[in-house]
């Protein structure tokens, strides 16, 4: 089974009077354990593609499907539910809440989920772990570096055991070294943990890792490229 | 883990989440002075007009607010049975009476108390504002106020006479001067005049009259009780059975209307702070647009985040409502204590509504009353919280996370 | 310029910006609102004790206002008052001569505080035929009438009409009796007259008490409130007679003067607790203002704008926010005042009494132009000290700080 199936979907945004048609009908095939990159410049729609991989957003028309639940005609609620089981999310920036420590904050997917305690906190302290962070788990976001927010961003994003992660521009604003890093340990998690991971972004250094990068422009792929 | 999310935003802008507290507080504090200096001037009055012009229960005639002449006879007869109602209270029988008092010097227009001497001593009344010669013994004895003492031109031991018309009869009777009493109310210690029961009764011309028979409870807050019993003992005979409320309408009137006055300014301070916090949580809840945004993506549903904002309104409440009420308890304090002079402004006394008030304020706490504010204060503080929480719940995770944060 | 950019700022958050204004609006209106209605409260207390009854002066015998006994009298009266009414410097003029009694119709009697007046003057005085309910005012010449207060009148069971029976003890001893004319029934708001009080012409009050062209108190007006210690020392020049003495009213009854004074300044109170809870609903808005404004500030200043340019335009946006709390809140307090003054306010039934004065259940509030410039007034200062402290920390930001903070 496919993570990700879209098939035939377009988007369309209403901003006052006029409407904006973000995807012109897209079809695209996520498999399990891919490293996908995509690309594109603003208004390219790549965001949109992303918003509704992440299903945080549904398809005016068309089908989307994560792991054979359909999101056209989800409920908002619905979607929230499919968010908090199967996928976890890395931004560019403001991941984390900014009063919860690095602990606390990773294992915010399992409390929603409503894990029991004891083992919750364990799952969250392994994770922190295995993304290089032991010792920081009490420190507070702004107790944290750049690097080392993404790091706890990450951690949370896989503490669920998801079957994806969204990573939107992760790297963006990090220095060349730290951004190495957090690459180098995500591929590290996608190979040896087989996590489908599935990036927007710029970064030279991604599309370099990625196993397979498509190029979006103007609402439609225009490049599907595997390397 | 909600709890404790909530609490810890609170304090993520401390300056903010402070002087919003504080407005809080100060509102709570303002409010629990004025109920404790309202409470205990009112329960003062209250006290003072029921041991002076009333009783705890009234026993009279009924018409009486339109004619006050109007007496009840068996005036012996209803006291035992008053009595009865209360066997720890005190029963005392009273006549009013309007004359015209006269000494060698000169006259003045009075209104004369009758009242059964060792009984009024004991409740309090004018025996305890007597400042020269003694209370009533005899039947010939008389006490009068300090200024009506000048204008006659008497002192103790002096001849007095009082007239006055009863029943179609014109009739006067010496007394003499006894003692002098000095409230410092103009109006009382220059126009009112306490004579013995007997003596009020004689010049009526006997037949057991009286203006009122009054019962003095010793624990005032049981009075409703005791107007219910005497209302049933007192069923199907002739006279009116009132609490001190009926008895002394003026008063009555009076704290009412100061009351809705104070009232008035809470009610605007209730508003006022309520913005604020208002405020307050609609700027720290957009702050966090981007925040929620996250959350909603891993996985946090709207209402869940909504009832964090809630619980954040709750928690400010909670808390400005007890620092509020810390802070209004010490200002009363005080108060209750010592009480505020207001001699400076009363001058040495002031009648109100027939009774005279005191011109030193004591506070008295009112807890009722002030747990029925502290929690409609915080009520009012959480309210402030649910148009916030709303707009929260209805938030988009892609529009929220487009946000700037 | 500035003050353009000011207003256009004030409403980048709009919602914000209108609550804020709504609570500084609603504490002035209900500043507003509270303080008319205390004001007609003293209003009537003033025109009942000062107006009716003290007058802005006094002249009485030295000894009559602590005793106010009988004796205290001044002779000499009717030319004192010839003369008095020649001074330009009083408005206006009466005559009383008091006289206790006891009065009684046919069945009850009771002591009343009975006052021999000169009708013409005492009418031109306190307007007292306005409060005949009943029947009419007394003659101008002396005809052994009466007016009763009508509380009074309703005890002892008379009616106009009736004759009444008047007992007093006069100069020389002796007492005497005489029969009165009810003519008519007042209701001043005086309890001392309503309740226990009436009027008979001057002359057989001179006649009952046996005292010749005497009176106890001549009472006097002035133009207007500023002048009375002035016309009080021009006339005591002038009097030179030693068996009277000159007073203000505050100097008659201090202790209505103080009360008076009390209710004045506990509209004060009022106003700076409720404008003090609105201020720093107003700090708390402006510390908001600045802080979002971090980075944007620093670049004004990055630009060259030097810190009392950010200070003043900080204040400038305060400025334009109260003004228009202000005008909100003098047009919901106006509408307020004016159905407190036009439609009065019932706080109870029946009547009130308080220290003297008879108040009617329905109130009719006053509103006094001076104490609403005082309340604007102090709405701008409370507003600025709140901004004061966010606009001076902003001022002082140095602008490499403010750009960080984005």
């Amino acid at each position: 089974m496919s993570i990700v199936q879209i098939e035939n979907v377009t988007r369309d945004y209403t901003q006052g009077s006029h409407t904006v048609r973000a995807l012109r009908g897209v079809d695209l095939t996520i498999e399990p354990g891919e490293f996908v990159a995509i690309m594109g410049a603003s208004g390219s729609g790549k965001t949109t593609l992303l918003n509704l991989v992440g299903g945080l957003d549904g398809p005016t028309t068309g089908s989307v499907r994560i792991e054979d639940h359909e999101l056209a005609g989800m409920t908002a609620a619905e979607r929230s539910e499919l968010r908090r089981d199967r996928i976890g999310f890395v931004f560019q920036a403001y991941n984390l809440v900014p009063v919860l420590s690095a602990v606390e904050n990773t294992e915010m997917v399992l409390i929603l989920r409503g894990e029991a305690e004891a083992t919750r906190r364990e799952m969250a302290m392994k994770m922190l772990g295995a993304v290089g962070l032991e010792g920081m788990e009490n420190r507070r976001p702004n107790e944290l570096s750049g690097g080392q927010q993404q790091r706890v961003a990450i951690a949370r994003a896989i503490a669920g055991a998801p079957a994806l992660v969204l990573a939107d521009e992760p790297t963006a604003n990090l220095d060349s070294e730290t951004g190495n890093e957090i690459i180098a340990l995500m591929a590290k998690l996608n190979q040896e943990q087989g996590i489908t991971f599935v990036f927007a972004t710029h970064d030279p250094k991604v599309m370099a890792a990625a196993g397979r990068v498509i190029v979006m422009e103007d609402g439609l792929v225009k490049e599907d490229r595997r390397s | 883990m909600l709890l404790r999310m909530a609490f810890r935003n609170l304090f993520r802008n401390k300056r903010r989440t402070l002087i919003t507290m504080t407005a809080i507080a100060v509102g709570m504090a303002l409010i629990n002075v004025t109920i404790t200096i309202q409470h205990g001037s009112y329960t003062d009055l209250i006290n003072r007009g029921v041991s002076s012009i009333a009783g705890h229960v009234v026993v009279r005639s009924p018409g009486f607010l339109d004619d006050p002449e109007l007496r009840v006879t068996d005036s012996a007869a209803h006291a035992k049975r008053l009595a009865s109602v209360a066997p720890d209270a005190v029963v005392q029988r009273r006549i009013m009476l309007g004359g015209l008092l006269s000494s060698t010097s000169g006259s003045a227009a009075v209104q004369s108390v009758a009242v059964e001497p060792e009984i009024s001593r004991d409740i309090g009344s004018m025996y305890d504002e007597m400042v020269s010669g003694d209370w009533l013994e005899t039947d010939r004895d008389i006490i009068i106020g300090a200024r009506l003492a000048e204008t006659l031109d008497v002192k103790e031991g002096d001849k007095l006479v009082f007239m006055g018309q009863s029943g179609g009869e014109m009739t006067s009777r010496l007394f003499r001067l006894k003692g002098v009493f000095k409230t410092g109310a103009a109006d009382v210690d220059g126009f009112m005049v306490v004579m013995p029961f007997a003596a009020g009764q004689e010049i009526l011309g006997g037949n057991d009259l009286a203006t009122m028979v009054t019962l003095h409870l010793d624990d005032a807050a049981a009075w409703p009780a005791a107007v219910d019993a005497a209302q049933t003992a007192f069923d199907g005979t002739d006279v009116d059975v009132l609490s001190w409320k009926g008895a002394l309408p003026d008063v009555d009137a009076f704290i009412t209307a100061d009351r809705s006055i104070g009232q008035g300014m809470l009610f605007a301070l209730f508003i006022i702070v309520s913005m604020g916090v208002f405020n307050t949580f609609l700027m720290s809840v957009l702050e966090r647009t981007r925040e929620f945004g996250v959350l909603q993506s891993i996985g946090m549903k709207p209402n869940q985040i909504a009832k964090l904002v809630l619980v954040e309104g709750a928690l400010l409440g909670f808390f400005g409502v007890c620092m509020g009420s810390l802070l209004g308890v010490g200002l009363s304090y005080p108060i209750v204590v010592s009480g505020l002079d207001f001699s400076e402004s009363m001058g040495e006394g002031m009648s109100n509504a027939g009774v005279v008030m005191s011109t030193i304020v004591y506070g008295a706490w009112d807890i009722p009353r002030m747990v029925v504010f502290a929690f409609a204060c915080f009520v009012v503080t959480f309210l402030a919280a649910i148009w916030p929480a709303w707009k929260v719940s209805r938030l988009e995770p892609v529009k929220a996370l487009r946000n700037q944060g | 310029m500035w003050w353009s950019l000011a207003w256009r700022n004030l409403w980048r958050q709009r919602r914000r910006t209108v609550v804020t204004c709504m609570a500084m609006a609603i504490g002035i209106a209900m500043t507003m609102a509270i303080i008319c209605f205390q004001d007609g409260f003293n209003s009537e207390m003033t025109r009942v004790m000062v107006d009716q009854r003290l007058g802005h002066i006094q002249i009485n015998h030295p000894d009559y206002p602590g005793r106010r006994s009988l004796h205290d009298v001044m002779s000499g009266v009717d030319a004192r008052v010839a003369a008095l009414e020649a001074d330009e410097t009083v408005s206006s003029l009466t005559v009383r001569l008091n006289g206790p009694a006891l009065v009684g119709g046919e069945k009850k009697s009771e002591g009343a505080f009975l006052v021999g007046v000169d009708p013409t003057r005492e009418d031109a005085f306190t307007h007292v035929s306005t409060m005949v309910t009943e029947g009419r005012y007394l003659s101008k010449e002396a005809s052994q009438e009466m007016v009763l207060g009508a509380e009074l009148a309703r005890r002892i069971d008379v009616n106009v009409d009736d004759v009444a029976v008047v007992v007093t003890q006069g100069s020389d001893g002796s007492m005497g009796n005489e029969l009165f004319t009810i003519v008519g029934l007042l209701s001043t708001g005086d309890e001392r007259v309503d309740r226990a009080g009436g009027q008979v012409h001057l002359r057989d009050m001179q006649a009952l008490l046996v005292l010749d062209d005497s009176a106890h108190e001549i009472t006097l007006r002035t133009p207007d409130a500023d002048s009375i210690d002035s016309t009080k020392a021009s006339i005591s020049a002038n009097a030179g007679a030693a068996d009277s003495v000159v007073r203000t009213w505050a100097e008659v009854d201090p202790q209505t003067q103080k009360m008076l004074a009390m209710n004045q300044s506990m509209n004060f109170v009022v106003m700076m607790i409720v404008l003090v809870v609105a201020g720093i609903v107003v700090l708390n808005t402006m510390m908001m203002v600045v802080y979002e404004r971090t980075h944007e500030l620093g670049v004004l200043k990055a630009l060259g704008m030097k810190p009392t340019g950010v200070l003043k335009l900080i204040a400038m946006e305060a400025m334009c926010l109260t003004t228009v709390s202000v005008a909100l809140g003098l047009l919901i307090g106006g509408l307020l005042d004016w159905y407190i003054v036009v439609q009065g306010i019932k706080f109870m039934d029946g009547d009130l009494t308080f220290a003297g004065v008879r108040f009617a259940g329905r109130l009719h509030g006053l509103v006094d132009p001076v104490m609403l410039l005082n309340i604007v007034v102090s709405s701008y200062v409370i507003a600025m000290v709140a901004a004061g402290w966010p606009a001076w920390r902003a001022s002082r930001m140095l602008p490499t700080e403010a750009m960080r903070e984005v």
